[in-house]
């Protein structure tokens, strides 16, 4: 009998954290619905979609600018912002599982660098592709181009740090620094093969920055994108397996070797998306996770879809922050995600000092 | 059954497992016993098919060399000699995680029962790295005691691969957990067990393989095993097998050598 109420003890626990996170995401959602509407109103021109509404339905005409403001500028910002910040909070979720490590971040260790650099060689050597199939790919090249050079970082990184499903982080960080290293190295010498207009690209793009936004970035980079956000939820089971070693979830049943690979691509999509449409918008991946395992725990069940609203979120507000901090001007969103995650990383550091000894 | 076959294994260009013959039934508690670097875990290690081998080796009739990890999953699990965990879980989640990710659906209600069998009950709620290491250990024993729950399932004996499960265990939780292993063959499920503790493999197994030097020196009932010749020679320190009234076999180190 008293096994029996102790036992009962332990299973609510247990759907206690699982009850928690599922309200945390009923208010993210929510949190996140009421921020894209607010979204739509903060700028540098004075537009406010409620005027529009109320034009749209007092059946007058509407203005011109306004509503370009609104359709062209503003809302494929916030689809960008919106899809952009999943893909890198979710990308950091499935790298730490698969590195089954805190730290693993794609701008940490090198994964952004590496899609990055896919990028840049897209943008200065696509002129170079017969005219045809250059058109043919349009936007896509350098979202497709960002996602091979995403999945090669991935995997040069995990041939590097990790051995018989054990991962170093030292390693780990070290081929981090390489690979961006080498990134850095590359760009460089495209920059002095880019021309005027590509040159604009480039240095506004490294900054990160969700300005610029056009439906067409936006279609281009967005299936690659949700392939991430959507496909990773299916691999929480396999990924909470992965938690308890790799031998450990074969024994449980999991095709473990295919859980990596898939893992491995979904990261390449995500991230190589992300990058291609944002440039180098850092922390996310890293902040996301963290705070969430502080407050609804590791079950990957929900912490993948927690993941993906919490990222909208954070970059959605420092997108806003960037629109006006120095309004009429603004700050590339990329400043203001380091300036709040700079700091944050480094008290995850101080929290959990022996966090490099793992 | 659980029959292996002229099992070679090579690791860094050595072999550690030489022609190794080993079979266990369902209904039986078998030890595998011998002194450290033997190849015990090795030999575990290949019947779940963590690491390559040559030869046969087969639970069930399925081969473990081809089986897919849910086939073989469903027929029996393990607990390793040691596991980490990355994340900061708790124990109910862990033992939840051992069910949910294999075969069978999940049900908290499972859960619990595990965790009561092996001594941890209202341990659910607490986070694995808090535990002490033998905490920890019967954690992981309740993980894979969910994942093959019933000993014998629709197509036959379910089997529970144990790499040393009462190593940092005190005396009182050694005989908690040998004798769920001896209830779960009672039932006709299967148990083979990586053990260090000579007393408690007389006391609890049927069937025993002494191993030394990545060959068995000879496997067969306790009794036969366990003799004065067998145990000083593969631990090459001098032991003497004897028996208290009521006749319950116990082993003794015989001298310290000088
Ligand atoms: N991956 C490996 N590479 C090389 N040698 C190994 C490896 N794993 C184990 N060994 C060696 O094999 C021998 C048997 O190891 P093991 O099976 O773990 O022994 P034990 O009987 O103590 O469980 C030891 O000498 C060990 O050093
Ligand atoms: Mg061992």
């Amino acid at each position: 009998m008293v096994a029996l109420a102790d036992t009962t003890a332990a299973s609510r626990a247990m759907t206690d954290r699982g009850q928690l996170a599922r309200w945390v995401m009923l208010g993210l959602a929510a949190a996140l619905i009421l921020l894209c509407g607010f979204s739509l109103f903060v700028g540098a021109t004075g537009v406010s979609p409620v005027a529009l509404m109320i034009d749209l339905i007092a059946g007058r005409d509407i203005d011109l600018r306004a509503r370009v403001v609104i359709m062209d500028i503003r809302l494929p910002r916030l689809a960008l912002g919106l899809l952009v910040g999943a893909s890198l909070a979710v990308s950091g979720v499935v790298m730490q599982g698969l590195f089954r490590n805190p730290l693993a971040d794609p701008g940490l260790v090198g994964v952004s660098a590496g899609a990055g650099l896919g990028a840049i060689l897209a943008i200065v050597l696509g002129g170079l592709l017969p005219s045809a199939l250059g058109a043919a790919m349009g936007y896509a090249l350098v979202p497709i181009a960002a996602f091979v050079g995403g999945w090669l970082s991935v995997m040069a990184l995990y041939t590097v740090a990790t051995r018989g499903g054990h991962t170093s982080v030292a390693t780990m960080l070290l081929a981090g620094i390489a690979l961006a290293a080498l990134v850095g190295a590359v760009s460089g010498i495209l920059i002095y093969l880019a021309d005027d207009a590509q040159l604009r690209t480039l240095t506004f793009w490294g900054l990160g920055s969700l300005a610029g936004a056009t439906w067409g970035k936006v279609l281009a980079a967005a299936p690659l994108m949700l392939i991430g956000i959507v496909g990773a939820p299916l691999l929480a089971r396999g990924l909470n397996g992965l938690a308890l070693g790799e031998a450990t979830a074969r024994h449980m049943g999991l095709d473990v070797q295919r859980l990596k690979r898939l893992a491995v691509l979904l990261v390449a999509a995500a991230v190589g998306a992300a990058v291609a449409v944002s440039g180098g918008i850092g922390f996310v991946g890293i902040v996301v996770p963290h705070l969430l395992r502080l407050s609804t725990g590791p079950d990957h069940r929900f912490l993948l879809i927690n993941a993906a609203l919490l990222g909208a979120i954070i970059l959605i507000v420092a997108d806003m922050i960037a629109r006006v901090i120095v309004a009429p001007a603004e700050l590339p969103i990329g400043i203001v995600m380091a300036i709040i995650g700079g700091p944050f990383f480094l008290w995850i550091l101080l929290r959990r000092r022996g966090i490099l000894e793992m | 059954m659980l029959k292996a076959q002229d099992l070679t294994v090579l690791l860094g260009g050595r072999e550690i497992l030489r022609g190794v013959d080993f079979a266990a039934k369902p209904g039986e508690i078998t030890a595998i016993v011998g002194p450290n670097g033997s190849g015990k875990t090795t030999l575990l290690r290949a019947l779940t098919g963590d690491v390559g081998f040559s030869g046969d080796a087969r639970i069930e009739g399925l081969d473990v060399a081809r089986a897919k990890p849910w086939e073989l999953a469903a027929r029996r699990s393990v607990l390793s000699q040691f596991t980490g965990v990355a994340f900061p879980f708790t124990v109910a989640e862990i033992v939840h995680i051992g069910q949910s990710a294999g075969v069978r659906g999940a049900g908290s209600e499972l859960t619990e029962r595990a965790l009561a069998r092996v001594g941890l009950s209202g341990f659910g709620p607490r986070p694995y790295h808090d535990l002490s290491g033998g905490e920890q250990q019967r954690t992981q024993l309740a993980r894979a005691l969910a994942q093959v729950w019933d000993p014998v399932g629709g197509d036959g004996p379910n089997w529970l691969i144990l790499d040393e499960p009462v190593a940092s265990l005190d005396i009182a939780h050694q005989l908690e957990v040998m004798t769920l292993a001896r209830d779960f063959a009672r039932a006709g499920g299967g148990v083979v067990a990586v053990m260090h503790d000579l007393n408690l493999t007389a006391m609890f197994a049927q069937s025993v393989a002494l191993l030394a030097l990545g060959e068995i020196v000879t496997q067969g009932p306790v009794d036969d095993v366990f003799t004065d010749q067998n145990l000083s020679r593969a631990y090459a320190c001098s032991l003497r097998v004897n028996t208290v009234p009521p006749a319950a076999t116990y082993i003794l180190p015989h001298a310290a050598r000088a």
